[in-house]
């Protein structure tokens, strides 16, 4: 069992080191100087006080050392400094990470609740609830974010003025954003947990169950239901890099600080540093998240414990 | 459903299951009746698809959603069962009858402890206090015969063998002490050992007053358990009776063509299937088998035989049923004589099984020809002309010199699959390979066919270095069209894309380079027609054939090349027993005709039997027992082969198990 | 080629070489099984009438590309300041823009720009995915090891994510814009046509076709490559769906196309600035890339119904 855990762990490290190599060689590929970059079209910065930054940034150093560097203040924590803000990005996304996780976990909630609701009630019958709900799935999973965001704002914050329009002061400012960023992930879970519940119901341990004694509801609970766990946790993964990229868009439309806002408005001014810190953070959660996800299906799946006894 | 009532205690009348798929209606049972006492066992027989599943199930409440069920009388000790309502099923299910399926591996939940799933008739019923359960689940582990039933109990299914899993799956079945155990085929899935000690086990329970319904594909199974055997085809019985008589005197063409089939020691080098004419099928009141019976006139298809007796509690249905066997002819289907082993000769001995004292009769045994199993059909006992004697052997074709080849196992350490293997084959031979699961057969024939390289070891194929010892695929590829291979699983050895005319072309296209694509093509028809199959199938894509037929192209595939050495590993053993019956004998056609060697796998030592020269058997990668067939099957020097020659189901009913032991 | 599937087929005594699965064959051998039912994709499902009214809506939005003009008089960038932010009516289908530029016209004229990125950028992604997939399989260890890390890499960033960074390094714009959904969209795609090629590698007929002599080049152009490009061309028209969704996304937040095109995502970007006063410059251009979208998947999840249902080589192996 540690073996297995040591095993997975050293994989995500070779995930991040791999997506900060990345990140690197993204800044080398970026086109022209980055003290142009930095200083922005609209200065007449004397070539000293670019002179002065470049060596500041250790610009005037060799790739090879630069790498080693950059891994260097990676391991201590250090992810740069902003071009345009001049400050740490570790303190940007310090300030900026809170209203992101609110946003996240929120929305990770309503996804999972929404999604386990209409999948255990309409899993294996053939009924007209079945169909709409499984409509309002594939309409809620293929909604571009950005615009159901819009149509939310027009009709509840604009028409009615049940919500605030922007920002993230309070809970209320929270209930838009979060459906909105957890409606298509909603739709993808609850596809998927059906048809778990649903595969795992065909088979012949569930006759084998019933022919026991075991009630049909019995045999949801005690049998079908942890065998329909296993697909949808391989989708844990997916569903954070969803929700963390979606925050992007979501952010951007109920103008909501947090890491995708500083994360575009890096993109737009290519403030490099503040873009790669924001990569590698989601990166390292999403390599993390895997983890924890195999590890809960060792737990739950006792083939896949002997296989990983290795 | 409480105290004794007098009477059968199952009593099933005029049982009718229809399913609803699609649009369609399919009739899966058709006025199905019978009745089973306490302590006794009935067995339902027939091919998959014949309705006795469905059977099985009814019985049980758990014919799903899309059914209707309709019977004159169904009952269970006094129950009348066609009223009841899913509450009382419950009741009724686990507690007083009892289910189980074939397969443990997926019929006990993989994520459950063992002992979870022997306790859950326990607790659903609640029948044991909390504290009590796990002694009730060991107590009853053990009793299934399941050693260190404490451990076992924590353990989960895959952590089994398969016959400790099927013993489990059988504890939690009869956990809460149910009257009536229904069996699933219980054994299919086993190696022919297990088998044999799970039939045992069923065999106890029955002896202990458990009531058996047996379901089986196979005759040879349930003959020596089976105190009455139903025969169904197409959802009807079409033949009933005690499992003797059944046995001895099959009066129904169809039983009579599935006993035909079993390969036996009797029926080697002789045709197994009874021939299917080529004739309209059945109306839809007609009798279901006359699409493929010999017998089948105008009235067979139109009108559907009336039930009668042929003997008192023998039933049969059928316009055409065998007369009464003549006395003189006491080697019918169920002879005495199908013995393998030092048992007896052949057609000298009665019912009675005298024969055993006999003794070893050698080789003599093996060439007596199959009597006719239908006495009223005379293609049915054509014996194979010109077979091969061991002093007509070609010189040495394939060599293996000391095969091993390792694997990481699950738990990560090597394990040898194959150890030390070697022997050798003659051109135009047939090395039959028996082994059960775990053996290394498997990776043997995959050495063989260059697709996989010995750790060590040698093969040397017509002279040449073939695998191993560095030899390397850019040498092997020119020559590989002279090994073929024929598969468990057809289906998965085509190109889906492709149609049945594509497959073999694909392997036509080297040997008739000229010629274009015209003479291809008619290659390509006369190497179907070598294989029994029509050019109409030509545009088919192998989806929609049959088993039967997606082996036949198999076949016609692997000829194409004009191979020197055909490799079939278990190329019978997902067909159903008359389907695996005309391949057998398709493949003795044409190793008689053509010469081909053939290296033989099979778990199934009838089945080797049947189309063996040589035999060479294998027990966890190694070589336990090698020579010719009919020694080996008269006199096994090794242990492990007198056990599989033991554990062999034979058709022959109670005049078997006389003489078993 | 010989070794091809060295790893697979330990006789662990589990199955693989007991010679059991009795029903596995198509039953009564003289009856045709033609019409064999096999499990597709149940819950991912929809039911036909749905397919039909999206294939139409799929119909609808190609003809529109191909030529906007039927549909139309005028054009997408007419200007009229005296009619600017005049609601949805009988002049105005959609209404107007805060230029006065009639939002029908410049939805019908969108199309073209919208459904092209998105094709370019799943026809790049897919190419990308092959490439990449096969490169992976038939490379040999080394270069699996490092394509698989690489792709792991590429993994765990999410789409969205991976084309700002492309963005952030190329800069703004349509192509660029291409060029980054489908680097975000390769390793989705690399790691399908690798799943599947590993499939079809260690499958029955490839293992004949080595054992008739083909060369390996030969098997790999004849089996392995069709076979293996089935499922991820079907996957694939879902994927233009999402690669659409993304290019929008990115004209949303103002990387991808610039004005005055009339784009989707970029008509819904200027549209957000009056959603207060005029919801129409908004929720038009969004429910066209909406429609397209869940048309497309409809479409999509049926074609792999379909083609799960068609040739399920995954059930017989």
């Amino acid at each position: 069992m540690l073996r297995a855990v040591g095993r997975r762990l050293a994989r995500a490290g070779a995930v991040v080191f791999g997506a900060a190599t990345l990140a690197f060689a993204a800044l080398q590929l970026l086109p022209g100087d980055p003290v142009a970059v930095m200083l922005g079209p609209a200065t007449s910065a004397s070539p000293q006080v670019r002179e002065q930054i470049r060596v500041d940034f250790g610009f005037d150093e060799p790739v090879p050392v630069r790498y080693l560097h950059y891994l260097g203040d990676l391991v201590t924590g250090d992810l740069g400094r902003s071009y345009q803000l001049q400050q740490p990005v570790t303190t940007l996304i310090e300030e900026q990470l809170w209203p992101t996780v609110q946003l996240v976990a929120a929305s990770v909630t309503l996804a999972v609740v929404i999604a386990v609701v209409s999948a255990v009630v309409t899993a294996g019958r053939r009924s007209a609830l079945r169909a709409v709900v499984t409509l309002a799935e594939l309409v809620a999973l293929s909604t571009p974010q950005f615009w159901l965001g819009i149509v939310l704002l027009t009709v509840f914050s604009f028409r009615l003025n049940l919500f605030p329009v922007a920002g993230a002061q309070d809970l209320t400012a929270l209930v838009l954003p979060a459906v909105t960023l957890a409606l298509p992930v909603a739709g993808v879970l609850a596809q998927v947990l059906r048809e778990g519940i649903e595969t795992a119901l065909e088979q012949p341990f569930v006759v084998a169950a019933r022919a026991r004694g075991r009630s049909r509801i019995g045999v949801r609970l005690r049998h079908a239901v942890r065998h329909a766990a296993a697909p949808l946790l391989t989708l844990t993964g997916w569903v954070t890099g969803s929700l963390l990229g979606g925050a992007v868009l979501v952010e951007t439309v109920f103008g909501r600080p947090g890491l995708g806002s500083l994360l575009l408005q890096a993109v737009s001014s290519r403030d490099m540093p503040v873009v790669l810190g924001v990569v590698l953070l989601t990166a390292t959660v999403v390599a993390v998240v895997f983890i924890l996800v195999d590890l809960v299906q060792l737990a739950l799946d006792p083939r896949l414990r002997t296989a990983a006894a290795l | 459903m409480n105290g004794p009532v007098n009477g059968p205690l199952l009593v099933v009348d005029g049982l009718d299951v229809t399913f609803q798929v699609g649009g369609e209606r399919v009739h899966a049972v058709r006025d199905v009746s019978f009745t089973l006492d306490r302590g006794e066992c009935l067995a339902i027989v027939g091919e998959s698809g014949s309705g006795k599943s469905v059977t099985a199930r009814t019985l049980i409440g758990l014919t799903g959603g899309r059914s209707t069920v309709r019977a004159r009388r169904l009952s269970f000790d006094g129950t009348d069962l066609t009223t009841l309502t899913e509450a009382r099923w419950r009741a009724v299910r686990g507690r007083h009858i009892g289910l189980v399926l074939q397969d443990a591996l997926v019929s006990l939940d993989p994520l459950r402890t063992v002992g979870a799933e022997v306790a859950e008739p326990l607790r659903v019923h609640r029948l044991a206090a909390r504290d009590e359960v796990a002694g009730r689940v060991r107590d009853t582990l053990a009793d299934v015969g399941v050693p260190d039933p404490a451990r076992r109990a924590r353990q989960y299914p895959h952590q089994l063998s398969g016959g400790l899993r099927q013993r489990a799956l059988i504890a939690s079945a009869v956990a809460a002490g149910p009257r009536l155990l229904l069996a699933d085929e219980p054994t299919t899935a086993l190696d022919v050992t297990v088998q044999a000690q799970v039939l045992d086990l069923l065999r106890r329970l029955r002896q202990e007053g458990l009531a058996l319904l047996l379901i089986s594909h196979d005759l040879a199974v349930v003959a020596g358990i089976a105190d009455r055997i139903a025969v169904m085809y197409g959802g009807l019985i079409v033949e009933g009776g005690p499992a003797a008589q059944v046995l001895r005197d099959p009066r129904h063409p169809y039983t009579q063509a599935l006993l035909a089939a079993v390969p036996t020691l009797r029926t080697r080098r002789s045709r197994l299937a009874v021939p299917v004419p080529r004739q309209p099928g059945a109306g839809p009141g007609g009798c279901p088998y006359a699409a493929r019976c010999l017998l089948a006139d105008e009235r067979c298809r139109t009108e559907l035989p009336p039930p009668a007796e042929a003997d008192p509690g023998h039933s049969v249905l059928c316009w055409h049923p065998a007369p009464t066997p003549d006395q003189s002819d006491q080697s019918g289907p169920a002879g005495p004589s199908d013995q393998f082993g030092p048992a007896g000769p052949a057609g000298s001995a009665g019912p009675a099984g005298s024969a055993g004292a006999a003794g070893a009769a050698g080789a003599a045994v093996l060439t007596v020809a199959k009597p006719p199993p239908l006495a009223h059909v005379p293609t049915g006992s054509l014996p194979t002309a010109n077979v091969p004697t061991a002093g007509a052997r070609g010189e040495v074709l394939l060599d293996v010199d000391g095969l091993s080849k390792r694997f990481r196992g699950p738990g990560g350490a090597w394990q040898h699959a194959v150890d030390d293997v070697s022997f050798q084959l003659r051109a135009g031979e047939t090395l039959g390979v028996v082994g059960e699961s775990g053996s290394g057969k498997t990776t043997v024939a995959r050495i063989v066919l260059g697709l996989l390289t010995p750790d060590a070891g040698t093969v040397r194929f017509a002279g040449a270095p073939w695998n191993g010892d560095g030899v390397l695929e850019r040498d092997r590829r020119p020559h590989r069209r002279r090994i073929q291979a024929v598969q468990q699983d057809p289906l998965s050895s085509f190109d889906p894309r492709y149609t049945v005319e594509r497959i073999v072309g694909e392997a036509v296209a080297g040997t008739h380079r000229r010629g274009g694509r015209r003479a291809r093509r008619d290659r390509v028809a006369v190497l179907l027609d070598q294989v029994g199959l029509g050019a109409n199938l030509l545009g088919r894509r192998p989806r929609d054939l049959s088993g039967g037929q997606r082996q036949r192209v198999a076949i016609a595939r692997a000829l194409a090349p004009e191979p020197a050495l055909l490799v079939c590993d278990e190329p019978v053993s997902a067909l159903d027993v008359s389907i695996q019956a005309q391949i057998l004998d398709l493949l003795a056609d044409l190793q008689r005709d053509l010469g081909v060697a053939m290296l033989f796998i099979s778990h199934d030592l009838a089945v080797i039997h049947q189309v063996g020269d040589r035999l060479l058997v294998m027990r966890d990668g190694r070589v336990v027992e090698s020579g010719e067939l009919g020694r080996v099957f008269a006199q096994p020097a090794h242990p492990y082969t007198r056990e599989l020659l033991a554990a062999v189901p034979r058709p022959a009913g109670s005049t078997t198990r006389a003489m078993a032991r | 080629m010989t070794d091809i599937d060295t790893e697979t087929d330990i006789e662990t005594g589990t199955g693989i070489d007991t010679g059991t699965g009795i029903d596995t064959g198509a039953g009564i051998d003289t009856v045709v099984t033609g019409g064999a039912r096999r499990p597709g994709p149940r819950g991912l499902s929809v039911p036909r009438p749905g397919v039909v009214v999206a294939a139409a809506v799929l119909a609808l939005a190609a003809f529109v590309a191909v030529a906007p003009g039927l549909l139309t008089d005028g054009a997408p960038t007419d200007i009229d300041p005296g009619q600017a932010l005049v609601g949805p009516g009988a002049g105005h289908w959609f209404g107007t823009d805060q230029l006065g530029r009639d939002v029908f016209t410049r939805v019908v004229y969108g199309a073209r720009t919208s459904l092209l990125l998105g094709l370019a950028a799943i026809g790049l992604a897919v190419t990308g995915g092959v490439v990449l997939g096969l490169a992976t399989v038939l490379g040999g260890r080394g270069a699996e090891r490092i394509l698989t890390w690489l792709t792991d890499v590429l993994l765990a960033l999410p789409p969205i994510l991976l084309a700002l960074l492309v963005v952030a390094v190329l800069g703004a714009g349509t192509t660029n814009t291409v060029i980054a959904i489908a680097i975000a969209l390769v390793p989705v795609y690399g790691r399908l046509v690798r799943t599947e090629a590993m499939v079809v590698l260690r499958s029955g007929y490839v293992e004949a076709a080595v054992g008739l002599g083909l060369r390996r080049g030969v098997v790999i152009a004849r089996h392995v490559l069709p076979n293996a490009l089935g499922p991820v061309l079907v996957l694939a028209t879902v994927g233009f769906g999402t690669a659409l969704m993304y290019a929008s996304a990115l004209s949303f937040l103002g990387l991808g196309s610039s004005p005055p095109n009339s784009e989707w995502g970029l008509m819904l970007a200027e549209g957000r600035d009056f959603l207060q006063t005029a919801w129409w410059t908004g929720v038009f251009p969004g429910a066209a890339i909406t429609g397209t979208v869940i048309a497309v998947t409809v479409v999509g999840r049926y074609a792999q119904a379909r083609f799960a249902g068609r040739v399920d080589w995954r059930a017989s192996r």
